[in-house]
């Protein structure tokens, strides 16, 4: 069989190969690149919308197996690449970054700055350029979890200034706008001020993915954000009591007010491994997370473990998906990245044509 | 209202915005409604706090306080969810969510169902 004709087959192949998530074949996706056949060897790139695609290595294998399945092919070298898409925005800030994620509970306490930092190294360990803004002002806690010790921001000139870098990860917080351990006292139009700041004089540089810890709450920091920067999607994080659920509902529906996709609900504090056996135990009852979810018809997106060495590694400035990678709690970090990525994924595709933000008209007289 | 709004929780948003004549605004909808506006309606309407009393919830736009020259000389959207207009009588703090916007449609059908 000619190398053509063969090409023809393998193309026809790949044609059956679905993306689960995205309800598309690869080829109609645009997901095969650079197909190459020489002498029934052949060679290919799939492309997908992100790095951290959950399922990354079934789409692999069952790419293998069927083009390996074609008469006249010796060998199959499918090559996993991704390019992360961008979500539509046209406004002139944040013009590198081609996803915002932002992520917000109603209720305070429930661990969001852990989640967001780890959902931020969890996404970069598959090789997405990832930022993380501390959205809360008045009670910044990155800095400590990532062990960025408190420096001044260094000028970039134009106004600009260059976010700290640790850990493959670019960071900016207020903690580095005082001297350390000193309060920020600020009325609420300040806070804004800074948001602004945090998104159009930071040199973030290319992004795919910006993981925004938000304050808790509906306050002024979360307005700013969704008026000004172009939102891909929001993570609600709750706890698996009741009680978390009824600011957690807030937050639902501050993002549909303003209509920012919520990508899904986060459960944090899920359940408890001790060290004496493997049982899950749900010492806070269960399945707030679920019942959120069901509710808003959103998915669950992750279920995080309570582990003391979260809290140890939160505390070192070593976050536990870097620490240990293997605790159940990094698991479960891995499998939430890939999740959140797919939904944005899910949504870029599924996008009706819209009026973007930025959009300006001048009116003719 | 939300059962029939799956795709979009808080409604359909503007696929796309554009000026009909000199006085009519036109907004056509995700859903495929396409809408139309009077300016001058549209800046009586105003939500901001100067116009709608934040408390009282008193219209402070008296009918025929509103110029028939009224005009915007500008708009943009605000973030995902609304639209903010620059009236030509310096008048600018108003934030009209699309939610607004899709009630205020001043079509034949829309009309007919908010006299109904």
């Amino acid at each position: 069989m000619s190398d053509q004709e063969l090409q023809v087959k393998v193309m026809a192949a790949l044609k059956t190969v679905m993306d689960p998530d995205l309800h598309k074949n690869i080829v109609d996706l645009g997901f095969v690149k650079n197909l190459n056949i020489d002498n029934g060897k052949v060679r290919f790139d799939v492309e997908l919308t992100t790095p951290a695609c959950p399922v990354k290595e079934q789409l692999k294998n069952e790419c293998s197996q069927k083009v390996g399945a074609i008469d006249g092919v010796s060998e199959v070298d499918v090559n996993m690449t991704a390019a992360v898409r961008a979500s539509e925005h046209s406004q002139p800030i944040l013009t590198g970054v081609k996803n915002i994620i932002a992520v917000a509970s109603g209720k305070g306490g429930v661990g969001k700055s852990t989640v967001s930092t780890n959902l931020a190294i969890a996404l970069s360990q598959t090789g997405a350029k990832v930022g993380l803004m501390d959205g809360d002002i008045y009670g910044p806690s990155i800095p400590k979890m990532m062990g960025i010790p408190i420096s001044p921001p260094k000028g970039a000139g134009n106004n600009k200034f260059h976010p700290h870098e640790k850990h493959g990860l670019k960071v900016v917080s207020a903690a580095f706008l005082t001297e350390e351990g000193q309060p920020l006292m600020l009325r609420g139009p300040m806070l804004g001020g800074i948001i602004q700041q945090f998104l159009q004089n930071v040199e973030w540089g290319e992004l795919d993915y910006l993981v925004i810890d938000l304050p808790p709450g509906t306050g002024d920091v979360q307005l700013t954000l969704t008026q000004r920067a172009p939102l891909s999607g929001g993570v609600i994080v709750t706890t698996p009591q009741q009680i978390s659920l009824i600011d957690a509902e807030k937050g639902v529906k501050m993002f549909q007010q303003v209509k920012v996709p919520v990508l899904g609900v986060v459960e944090n504090m899920s359940y408890f491994v001790c060290d004496g056996c493997d049982k899950k135990h749900y010492i806070f009852a269960s399945g707030a997370g679920k019942q959120l979810a069901d509710q808003f018809k959103v998915p669950v997106l992750g279920e995080i473990p309570l582990l003391p060495d979260v809290v140890t590694a939160g505390d070192s400035g070593l976050p536990i998906t870097l620490s240990q990678p293997d605790s159940l709690a990094s698991q479960a970090y891995r499998h939430l990245a890939g999740q959140v990525a797919a939904q944005i994924s899910i949504n870029q595709t599924k996008a009706s044509k819209k009026v973007g933000a930025g959009f300006e008209l001048a009116w003719k007289s | 209202m939300s059962e029939e709004t799956n795709e979009e929780p808080n409604g359909p948003s503007p696929s796309d915005i554009k000026q009909i004549d000199e006085a009519t605004l036109g907004i056509t909808w995700t859903d495929g409604h396409e809408s139309i506006y009077h300016v001058k309606f549209l800046r009586e309407k105003c939500p901001c706090a100067n116009c709608i009393d934040e408390w009282t919830g008193e219209k402070k736009i008296k009918p025929g306080m509103i110029q028939d020259t009224i005009r915007p000389l500008k708009l943009k959207t605000v973030g995902l969810y609304a639209v903010q207009f620059d009236w030509n009588d310096g008048h600018s703090t108003g934030l009209y969510p699309y939610s607004l916007l899709r009630s205020l449609c001043q079509c034949q059908d829309c009309k007919a169902k908010s006299a109904a």
